[in-house]
């Protein structure tokens, strides 16, 4: 069984990233029924996958995740990237109806990432009647950084020492995912960053990310801040330490 | 709150909107050293913040403020968050209340000289202590163009000590006196105190030979 829960809530973190609770009734069969979930992206934290089987005696029996190959989406996202290169060079006349489409396409191909691409979500559950309805509550955190908000408030002062506070949420969604009519929250968070395999969570966005996001033997891009070089560092040192000390020991 | 967050843009929602109450707090420290408390003139900058007051307990985090006036931006500052009903935004620089800090009178204490041995046999340690009193005047103009209360905190250190004030400290709470000033529109106050300070100066130096003694006591 195929299900697209809705959007219950999105906890936005200020940190970046956020939580996604999603809700939606489902019918189960008696014994095993598996339940896939789509459009969950690649950027969820396989380690805060929540599952609720509520108003139902129907038992959770395991939830079984899998992301996508990073290098193969990457290849594709890169192949798509030279795709929409290309439109743009190959096309002579842009000043047709369907120009704001195409670039906007294009502009899409470009800022997509691994991320984005959905992830493998399955949820298996054993029901002990002939049919079964339940409510399925699916938690989980989306560990991207494109994702955030700042508050901004606006005060028109008078003279009388009074004033007008106007409160404003910016919320940016740098990511391909669309968050359609969906019930927001804001929390104050920063989530833990682990390190990062390549085209994990922005690779591109950030001279830092793309450090990070590099095996230990690339050196840093050029021109990259020495305390962002840091980050990768200790550990490459250590090993170099090592390999150094036992080349001595052979000599 | 329900909204649409569309894949690359930004988002503006509206958050709250209420009237509030302002406080602005205008504070100048001056922190003596026995170097700079014997300059001539010493310059003080003048700090400002704005206090807004809450109507009603609201999380507010960390965010940036613009501060508008008639429906015009005039500054933008940030806030670090509400402490209950407060909420301060961060100190800005305010060009408003002019400081001039001075020095009046300077009556030099008597030196005394100690002299201790080293570790080094031809040398020795030199110390020299003098207690100054010193007498500055701070001085406070008001350019806002209306009346302005600001506080004016000195902290004294080891070595200046404060003796007197003109007029009394509003608030003593030792190292550190407090004045609360009014200062009506295009007007001028100002404090005079008196500090002593302690001037210690040591330094090695060689161990008088006994011939150069000797032809001291000679001559």
């Amino acid at each position: 069984m195929k299900i697209d829960p809705p959007y219950l809530k999105f906890i936005v973190f200020s940190g970046g990233g956020g939580l996604v609770i999603r809700e939606q009734d489902i019918k189960l069969g008696i014994g095993e029924n598996v339940i896939e979930v789509q459009n969950v992206p690649s950027s969820f934290d396989e380690d805060t996958v929540a599952v609720e089987l509520i108003e139902t005696e129907a038992e959770l029996i395991e939830i079984v995740v899998k992301k996508p190959d990073k290098r193969f989406v990457e290849d594709t996202l890169s192949r798509e990237r030279l795709a929409s290169e290309k439109i743009l060079s190959e096309s002579v006349d842009l000043r047709t109806e369907i120009r704001e489409e195409l670039l906007s396409l294009c502009e899409g191909v470009q800022a997509r990432r691994y991320e984005d691409s959905s992830s493998e979500f399955v949820v298996i559950v054993d029901s002990k009647k002939e049919e079964d309805t339940a409510k399925i509550n699916i938690s989980y955190f989306i560990g991207d950084p494109r994702v955030w908000w700042t508050p901004t408030l606006q005060i028109d002062l008078d003279e009388s020492n009074n004033a007008r506070m106007t409160g404003y949420i910016l919320v940016e969604n740098q990511t391909n995912l669309a968050f359609k009519d969906i019930n927001l929250e804001f929390a104050e968070f920063e989530g833990v960053r682990k390190w990062q395999e390549p085209g994990e969570y922005g690779v591109q966005t950030t001279e830092t990310a793309v450090w990070q996001s590099q095996p230990p033997n690339v050196p840093p891009p050029p021109g990259s801040p020495q305390v962002q070089r840091s980050t990768g560092m200790p550990q490459l040192r250590g090993e170099m330490l090592k390999e150094l000390r036992r080349l001595k020991k052979i000599k | 709150m329900r909204a649409s967050l569309p894949p690359l843009k930004k988002t503006r929602l509206p958050w709250f909107d209420e009237e509030v109450q302002v406080e602005i707090e205008r504070e100048i420290t001056v922190e003596y050293s026995v170097t700079n408390v014997q300059y001539d003139s010493f310059v003080h900058t003048t700090q400002r913040r704005y206090v807004f007051l809450l109507p009603q307990e609201r999380e507010i985090p960390a965010s940036q403020i613009i501060l508008m006036t008639d429906g015009l931006p005039f500054i933008t500052t940030s806030t670090n968050g509400n402490i209950s009903e407060r909420l301060p935004t961060s100190w800005l620089v305010d060009p408003t209340i002019i400081v001039e800090d001075r020095i009046m009178k300077r009556e030099k204490g008597k030196e005394e000289v100690t002299v201790e041995d080293t570790p080094y046999p031809d040398k020795i340690l030199e110390t020299r202590v003098r207690e100054d009193i010193i007498s500055r005047k701070i001085t406070l103009k008001n350019e806002l163009g209306k009346d302005a209360r600001l506080t004016v905190r000195i902290i004294e250190s080891a070595d200046v000590q404060m003796m007197s004030a003109e007029p009394i400290s509003t608030k003593t709470d030792k190292p550190r006196y407090e004045w609360d000033v009014t200062l009506g529109k295009d007007a001028e106050e100002s404090i005079q105190c008196r500090y002593q300070i302690r001037i210690e100066k040591t330094r090695q130096m060689d161990k008088p030979k006994p011939e150069e003694k000797k032809s001291r006591t000679k001559s």
